[in-house]
């Protein structure tokens, strides 16, 4: 399968995308904020587009967006879940009118935009590989070190306030890692269904275990299998890689439902 | 000693608390009574730090509060702690939050404190149940025992008889009275008035200012009935 350097290169990349964002599904699903990643998406998709407009780096300038604007919706939106919802879909909206107005001044791209909507594994490149690296260790490292207060924070930040857990911190951090998250691996499935690459390993994992350990590994094994998976349809019968791995994903979503209800039959006592 | 000082706290508009004065002693358990509205939790959250933007001061042993609820284990229990019954978190786990205060980590003896604090609330083996199968009585005395691990030295407690039946009541009190034996200051949020009058030492009535802050066998019925407007009527005494 890996005849060329592109090929390892890419299937490389989207195994550690996968397993960057599994990393993050859990905390995400937990708390319910994967509309947030949705926005921060879109803002991506401007910070593209600007880049193209002015011959930018693309990485550079969506990840200063993203971060900037991550910032901004956090601190708008702190403490009112209502508000979190619309703010977070009016800047969703109006990024993206943003970037299709960006994007008419100028029709001449020779970037394939597709591949940033959607995604495309061939478009990783060595580069790639090293920021992916160090996202999947700053992932890591993040939730090794701060994994209480991710936790008592999204269980209910006003008590964890009250036993001590800077939970301004472990909010302005989080989102900020998950827009981070958004940018370093948009290649693997584009800005469009960066949403269901982080939150579907973490739904399949509540479906099977409930302790949040256990459901990490669960979710970075569904993700990698999912991963190996969809590069192998992709090659195979030459499909969209980014829609293929987001259905894979929905698919393994789709056979974890039956688990608990089954267990729960066969283990009930007498 | 916890010191209100001409305490008045407003939301827009609308005067919550006006000019409240209120010395809790140490080990004191305090109860306060008022009806809804009257500014009980607003209170109570004021002391915690959980609301700013008052006039007036209140101080914990002479520092301001907000700088003593950061150096000082104290437990909380809130009249409706919310959290997703589908949230994977064990008792354990919401135990454990008493032990985090400036800790990335808990200590090393967590387990052996966690043990400790449930057996001290009667749910000795409760540690791997999930929070969202518990009733609302050993939920409470969860929280309780979230407290006790801190090892606080006070105890606020915000309606802790809601949702809990009458053998859950009881047995929460019990307890409370063991950790007021034990000289803990304990600032209780109460409609339940006759288990609140058996246990305290002092009762406060609040209804946007103080109306009383006295032993409850002291306390006559006109204080509570102004207390409480129309809201309440007294029975003889031997049967409130």
């Amino acid at each position: 399968m890996f005849e060329s350097s592109l090929l390892l290169t890419a299937f490389v990349g989207v195994l550690l995308a996968s397993a960057s964002t599994s990393l993050l599904s859990v905390p995400v699903t937990l708390n319910k904020v994967s509309f947030m990643s949705e926005a921060f998406a879109h803002i991506t998709f401007s910070g593209i587009a600007l880049a193209l407009l002015f011959d930018w780096n693309i990485t550079i300038v969506s990840l200063g967006a993203v971060v900037f604007f991550s910032l901004v919706i956090s601190f708008l939106t702190k403490n009112n879940r209502t508000e979190q919802v619309n703010i977070t879909m009016i800047f969703l909206a109006v990024s993206m009118a943003v970037s299709v107005i960006l994007l008419s001044f100028n029709r001449d791209y020779t970037v394939d935009l597709a591949g940033y909507l959607f995604g495309n594994f061939l478009f990783m490149t060595p580069a790639d590989l090293i920021a992916l690296s160090v996202l999947l260790a700053v992932n890591a490292l993040y939730l090794l070190v701060f994994y209480r207060w991710l936790f008592y924070w999204s269980y209910n930040p006003v008590i964890a306030r009250v036993y001590g857990i800077p939970v301004s911190f472990v909010y302005y951090t989080f989102m900020v890692l998950i827009a981070v998250n958004v940018v370093i691996t948009v290649k693997s499935v584009g800005v469009i269904l960066i949403t269901a690459q982080l939150i579907l390993p973490g739904l399949t994992a509540f479906r099977l275990v409930r302790r949040l350990p256990a459901a990490t590994a669960v979710a970075a094994t569904v993700s990698l299998t999912a991963a190996v998976s969809a590069f192998a349809l992709t090659y195979r019968f030459d499909l969209p890689s980014g829609p293929v791995l987001v259905c894979v994903l929905f698919l393994f979503f789709l056979l974890s439902l039956p688990v608990r209800p089954l267990a729960a039959r066969i283990f009930r006592r007498p | 000693m916890i010191r209100i000082e001409n305490l008045t706290y407003k939301k827009g508009s609308r005067t919550i608390l006006e000019k409240v004065n209120l010395d809790i002693a140490d080990g004191e358990f305090v109860s306060l009574i008022g009806p809804n509205g009257a500014g009980k939790s607003t209170l109570m959250k004021i002391i915690l730090g959980l609301l700013s933007g008052y006039e007036g001061s209140v101080t914990i042993d002479g520092v301001d509060h907000r700088r003593w609820v950061k150096t000082h284990n104290f437990g909380y229990v809130p009249q409706k702690e919310t959290f997703d019954p589908l949230f994977p978190a064990t008792v354990a786990d919401t135990v454990r939050l008493g032990l985090m205060k400036g800790r990335l980590f808990p200590p090393r003896d967590s387990r052996r404190r966690i043990a400790a604090a449930l057996e001290y609330v009667e749910l000795g083996g409760f540690e791997n149940r999930f929070v969202g199968e518990l009733s609302g009585g050993e939920f409470q005395r969860v929280l309780l025992a979230r407290a006790v691990a801190a090892d606080s030295i006070c105890f606020f407690l915000d309606e802790p008889e809601s949702n809990v039946d009458k053998k859950g009541v009881s047995r929460l009190y019990t307890i409370l009275a063991r950790l007021k034996e034990e000289g803990k200051t304990i600032v209780n949020i109460s409609h339940d008035l006759q288990t609140a009058f058996a246990a305290s030492d002092t009762i406060v009535c609040l209804n946007k200012t103080l109306h009383s802050h006295t032993r409850p066998e002291l306390l006559s019925a006109d204080v509570v009935t102004k207390t409480f407007g129309n809201a309440i009527r007294l029975l003889e005494k031997d049967h409130v």
